[in-house]
């Protein structure tokens, strides 16, 4: 069961053993090294154990002890790690190597949700969006993580290890996209209540289509009106959410421009559909994500749900 | 035998019976519950510790099922978030702080002073008082669920998160208070082993005969000493700052997040070699007896432990690998995680040679041996994975460190935990162990403990983090599937740990009598009758060998008829040996507490100042703590016999007399060698306080931050001038008292406490003058916490100034028991150097930068 499941089991979208990028392809095969070296250790000490244990003593080989103290003890520990010391120093150094002109994203920590920006690049404006990120393949990605409240943790297994988000304190993941591909990512420092509902989606794709995505998503409309804002901005729910082109510019949560064209709700959650989109605004998550964050009033009655949601579809 | 010696037996059998009647006169335990909460001997007060750690095992393990249940599939609603982070929060500290370290000091307890020649610890009533602290901590932790306040930031409690701002409720509060005294038992437990093994060892067991087992001991009890005080020290400030508003760990006023975490981890990482050392002791001790040979590379091996111990206090980056500190500082880090898999291999080696060599058996012990070797091996190859940084980079914070965590702990704890059970239950009990029902729990164990935790590699690397109370589908089938099997070998596993239980009380109640060695092993502890007496041995046997038993064919009739030192209880008073710390020659007699209530009782008041303090009411806690101090005072008051001659003899009856120092005539007494070992521990918190400082110190864009003004010299310069003067009045005490001045000695004591009272003035006025609130940045907070903690100091100094003298006064302290003198004046210049390193700090190296 256990082989079967390691084949077939390997892949996936948050999977470290999936390699989708040089620098999770770089650790993968530091990975199979020391599977097999480790296998090989364990064999050969169990073997050792149980030849001790078990053969007869009248037919077991005489031991010297002090050269198989020296051997088994000193010789071949100090030997394979000296060796995996300098296998994985190259390696760590490789993946950290800074790119000529890479991408930045800024990815900043909440409790629960990730903020996300694209600071102006070229011609470019500045792109704002939370617990989404599109990266485009073959281009050096350079994120720049913080946080505003506690300790989070950063991480796209596909294509790369993982950095902490500290408050007072930036810092920086180097990874490269491989090929096209949808992946996860997911909060990995226990950061409360909520800790497991803390993902994202990651999309990578070709040059061209991201910068599309971009312009796409960096081109807002102005609303000044419509029942569904009046709505949203009536609740106050502006006071906490941003969405540009209109008069809602909190930033207490996340950023809610072009929801509709986002793949989740609530950090990853639930994927975004219209139906989840209404059983989220009901009560503002507290039955899909209980510790979540929010009003304190987080109830709405069924018309201001479909008005608002009618509204945020129109995102796009 | 010849009718001559049969005549010369019956006297012989006369005089033991005698001996043993005193002995048992003296040593026994009062009957009924008095007797229990009395009890100080170590036999009673290990066993307990044993007992109440296997009781939290269990209450542990119930939390990590509820936590199996939740995560048997995704997006299960077993147990919401809330109740789960407090399960997973609660299992690892039970874990951590109520099972593993205190179950292997209660095995250290008891067995070190049969294992050495002594008849009971150094500190007895200090024994006694460390396992009431670790009870009522476990139980004031514990009580939290019942004011729905359970602590739910994890067991490693990380900033902000564990801060007020993100922790509102008293759930960290019953953390930081309860985890704390609880700890206390393991500082006081080391600094009974530390003294008991450097100093009551038999007469002619040099250091470097000693058992493994107190070897492993030895190191363990030094690595406490250094490595719990980080882990004390940042609870302390993290209380204050979560109660008085104080700030090291928050962002906002010159606090780092990053400080609790290089605190937590040097304790962190040391802490699990704590709870691996006597282990392995364990694993040292039973292999040479089932291969029925001595151990190979004895020395190689006392070499290893004491490389590890050290190589232990410099790995604890590696729990950071992720915080963004550049890849040159953590390669270090990673090159000395690495490093310390060596001696764990010199000791591997020697243990098969050791097998390899002799003529193993499959004993009920020695299959739970074998497991370790394979588990632990298994989880030590994983860890030499993770030391590597860039592999780490992905695994950290996922099942596969879960999975490597519980290799190295369930394999390199648990396993020998369980052989050693089997191994010394016909000790405790006097009864075998089964050796069918033995093997079925070591299958139902073995087999349950791989299924669980072995397809965790796997999840972690597919993508679930820790600490997570449910994933989410998208992780993939193999993800869902891989935790229900871990899910339902969980319960062979829980299973196996209840049939454990069964076997050993069925064994306890029912086995087979056991015969005084029924495994032919070598250590002195096989030669008393099983179950032990309460005084170990009638006389204490001079020792020539590494493996006593084994190599001297008469040592067990010598043990029997008591001949050797110090035989019976002839003074109505509980007598051991002191003897020398390298070659143990006997130097002194060491006259111990009988039982006594006074280890309870402190405890209690401790627990009126913790319950007060976390109820926020700080005036009564304070009058708690007063009679904390009331109750040590009566306690150290009572130390030794007052009355007792300067001298006594210690010889084997019918030899020359042999005249030995008491302890308070001696120089090396417990009570200065505990004095000393203590001043350790004090020096490891306070140099995790002047880490703190420094610490926050270079993330500070200014230092002392703008509008925090350094005061003038003058009042740090007078302050030094009293501070010196103090100490050298204090040395003039100690040298007028041994000159048999006593009066002159009591005349310096008070000038000390002058010199001391006016110093203690000039800070109170140097801290008015600085005028800043503790409050407003974290240089203040420090400040304020260096003060503090040197004033504390100070404050003790005049308490135990006050209590020489009024000894003195009474007689009990001279030109030849300079005891109190001695030990009041080692912490009095302890005292004036943290002082003067304080001034340092605060003065003298803002200037200079």
């Amino acid at each position: 069961m256990l082989a079967l499941t390691l084949v077939a089991g390997c892949t996936g979208r948050q999977s470290a053993l999936d390699p989708r990028g040089p620098v999770a392809e770089a650790i993968a095969g530091l990975w199979w090294v020391l599977f097999w070296g480790a296998l090989g250790i364990l064999v050969l000490v169990m073997g050792a154990v149980f030849y001790a244990m078990f053969r007869h003593p009248d037919r077991r080989a005489p031991l010297p002890h002090i050269p198989f103290l020296i051997g088994g003890g000193l010789v071949l520990p100090i030997v394979v790690l000296t060796v995996l010391l300098i296998y994985g120093t190259q390696i760590g150094r490789l993946i950290t190597q800074p790119a000529e002109d890479p991408l930045l994203i800024e990815v900043t920590g909440h409790q629960w949700w990730w903020e996300v920006r694209y600071p102006a690049r070229g011609d470019m404006p500045e792109l704002v969006t939370a617990n989404e990120l599109r990266l485009p393949v073959g281009t050096p990605v350079e994120f720049v993580i913080r946080s505003v409240d506690v300790v989070h943790s950063f991480w796209i297994p596909n294509l790369g290890g993982k950095v902490d988000m500290i408050p007072g304190r930036t810092n920086t993941l180097r990874v490269t996209a491989g090929e096209a591909g949808r992946f996860r990512g997911q909060c990995s420092e226990f950061c409360g209540a909520e800790h497991s509902r803390m993902g994202f989606v990651a999309i990578a794709e070709s040059a061209a289509e991201f910068d599309a995505w971009r312009r796409a998503r960096s081109a807002t409309t102005t609303v000044t009106e419509g029942p569904g804002l009046r709505t949203f901005m009536d609740r106050r729910c502006g006071e906490c959410h941003t969405i540009a082109g209109t008069a809602a510019n909190g930033t207490g949560g996340p950023v809610l421009t072009k929801l509709a064209a986002r793949p989740t709700l609530g950090a990853s959650t639930i994927p975004n559909t219209a139906e989840t989109l209404r059983l989220w605004l009901a009560d503002h998550g507290r039955q899909l994500k209980p510790g979540g964050l929010g009003p304190r009033q987080r109830d709405l009655e069924p018309d201001a749900v479909e008005a608002i949601a009618a509204f945020l579809e129109d995102l796009q | 035998m010849s009718s001559a010696t049969t005549n010369a037996a019956a006297p012989a059998k006369e005089l033991a019976t005698a001996l043993r009647h005193d002995l048992a006169r003296v040593w026994d335990n009062e009957p009924g519950w008095i007797g229990q909460l009395t009890a100080v001997n170590h036999t009673t007060i290990g066993l307990r510790f044993v007992f109440t750690g296997i009781a939290f095992l269990l209450i542990g393990g119930m939390l990590a099922m509820f936590m199996r249940l939740q995560l048997a599939w995704s997006d299960q609603t077993v147990l919401d978030a809330a109740l789960y982070n407090q399960f997973m929060t609660l299992h690892g500290t039970t874990m951590m702080f109520l099972f593993a370290v205190p179950v292997m000091e209660g095995f250290a307890l008891y067995l070190i002073p049969k294992m050495i020649g002594a008849r009971d610890a150094p500190y007895p009533r200090m024994g006694a008082f460390g396992y009431w602290c670790y009870l009522f901590g476990g139980v004031f932790l514990y009580s939290s669920f019942l004011f729905g306040a359970a602590p739910d930031g994890g067991w490693f409690m990380y900033t902000p998160l564990s801060g007020a701002e993100y922790s509102p409720g008293l759930g960290p509060d019953f953390w930081l208070l309860g985890v704390t005294f609880a700890e206390i038992a393991a500082v006081t437990g080391s600094i009974d082993l530390i003294v008991a093994i450097l100093k009551t060892r038999a007469p002619g067991m040099a250091i470097q005969r000693m058992p493994l087992f107190a070897w492993y001991v030895l190191i363990t009890a030094f690595m406490i000493v250094f490595g719990f005080p980080p882990l004390i020290l940042g609870s302390v400030l993290l209380e204050i700052e979560r109660a008085f508003g104080f700030v090291f760990y928050s962002v906002a006023l010159g606090g780092s997040p990053l400080l609790w975490q290089h605190l937590f981890w040097l304790f962190g990482h040391p802490e699990v070699y704590i709870i691996f050392l006597p282990a392995a002791g364990v694993v040292s001790t039973l292999i040479p007896v089932f291969a029925r040979r001595p151990i190979v590379g004895y020395t190689w091996i006392v070499l290893a432990i004491i490389g590890t111990g050290f190589l232990s206090f410099g790995l604890w980056v590696h729990h950071m690998f992720a915080i963004g500190i550049p890849l040159l500082a953590l390669s270090f880090f990673s090159a000395a995680s690495m490093a310390v898999a060596i001696p764990m291999s010199v000791q591997v080696f020697a243990w098969i040679a050791t097998l390899w060599s002799g003529k193993p058996q499959l004993r009920p012990p020695m299959r739970f041996i074998l497991g370790f070797f394979f588990i632990f091996v298994l989880g030590g190859l994983t860890g030499v994975m993770v030391a590597l940084v860039p592999f780490d980079w992905q695994v950290h914070d996922t099942h596969f460190i879960v999975a490597h965590l519980h290799y190295v702990v369930i394999g390199g704890l648990l396993f020998p935990l369980m052989a050693g059970v089997y191994y010394w239950l016909p000790h405790v009990s006097g009864r075998m162990p089964n050796d069918g029902f033995s093997r079925m729990v070591f299958w139902l164990i073995f087999i349950g403990f791989n299924l669980t935790f072995l397809p965790m590699h796997l999840t972690g690397l597919l993508g679930m983090p820790r600490r997570a109370y449910t994933y989410s589908a998208d992780l993939g089938a193999a993800v869902q599937w891989l935790n229900l099997a871990s899910t339902a070998a969980s319960f062979v596993l829980a299973v196996g740990f209840v049939a454990f239980c069964i076997d050993v009380f069925l064994a306890w109640r029912h086995g087979r009598t056991a015969t005084p060695n029924p495994w032919n092993a070598a250590t002195l502890e096989w030669g008393m009758p099983v179950p032990p007496p309460s005084y170990n041995f009638i006389a204490i046997p001079a020792v020539a060998d590494r493996d006593p038993l084994w190599a001297n064919a008469g040592l067990r009739r010598d043990l029997e008829a008591g001949v050797g030192f110090l035989p019976g209880a002839a003074r109505d008073v509980r007598e051991t040996l002191g003897t020398t710390l390298r070659a143990g020659k006997p130097e002194q007699v060491i006259q111990l507490s009988g039982s006594s209530w006074i280890p309870l009782l402190t405890a209690i008041t401790l627990v009126f100042v913790l319950a007060f303090f976390i109820a926020g009411w700080y005036w009564p806690a304070g009058i708690a703590f007063v009679g904390t101090v009331a109750a040590l005072w009566r306690w150290i008051w009572t130390t030794g016999d007052g009355d007792s001659p300067a001298q006594l003899d210690a010889g084997p009856l019918g030899a020359q007399p042999l005249l030995l120092p008491t302890q308070a005539a001696s120089a090396d007494s417990p009570g200065w060698w505990g004095m000393v070992i203590y001043l350790l521990v004090d020096a490891s918190l306070y140099g995790s306080l002047v880490f703190a400082y420094f610490y926050l110190w270079l993330a500070a864009p200014a230092w002392p931050p703008p509008g925090h003004a350094l005061t003038t010299w003058a009042w740090p310069a007078f302050g030094i001038v009293l501070l010196l003067g103090g100490s050298a009045a204090i040395g003039r005490a100690v040298r007028r008292n041994a000159r048999a001045l006593p009066g002159g000695g009591r005349s310096a004591l008070a000038v000390a406490a002058l010199l001391m009272s006016g110093f203690l003035a000039t800070q109170v006025l140097n801290l008015v003058e600085y005028g800043q609130p503790p409050q407003s940045h974290a240089y203040a907070s420090l400040l304020y916490v260096l003060i503090g903690y040197q004033g504390l100091h100070a404050l003790i100094a005049l308490v135990m100034a006050a209590f020489v003298w009024l000894r003195s006064r009474r007689g009990m302290v001279d030109a030849v028991r300079q005891r109190d003198y001695r030990v009041v004046a080692l912490f009095w210049h302890y005292t004036t150097a943290v002082w003067l390193i304080g001034i340092l700090l605060v003065h003298l190296f803002p200037r200079l930068v």
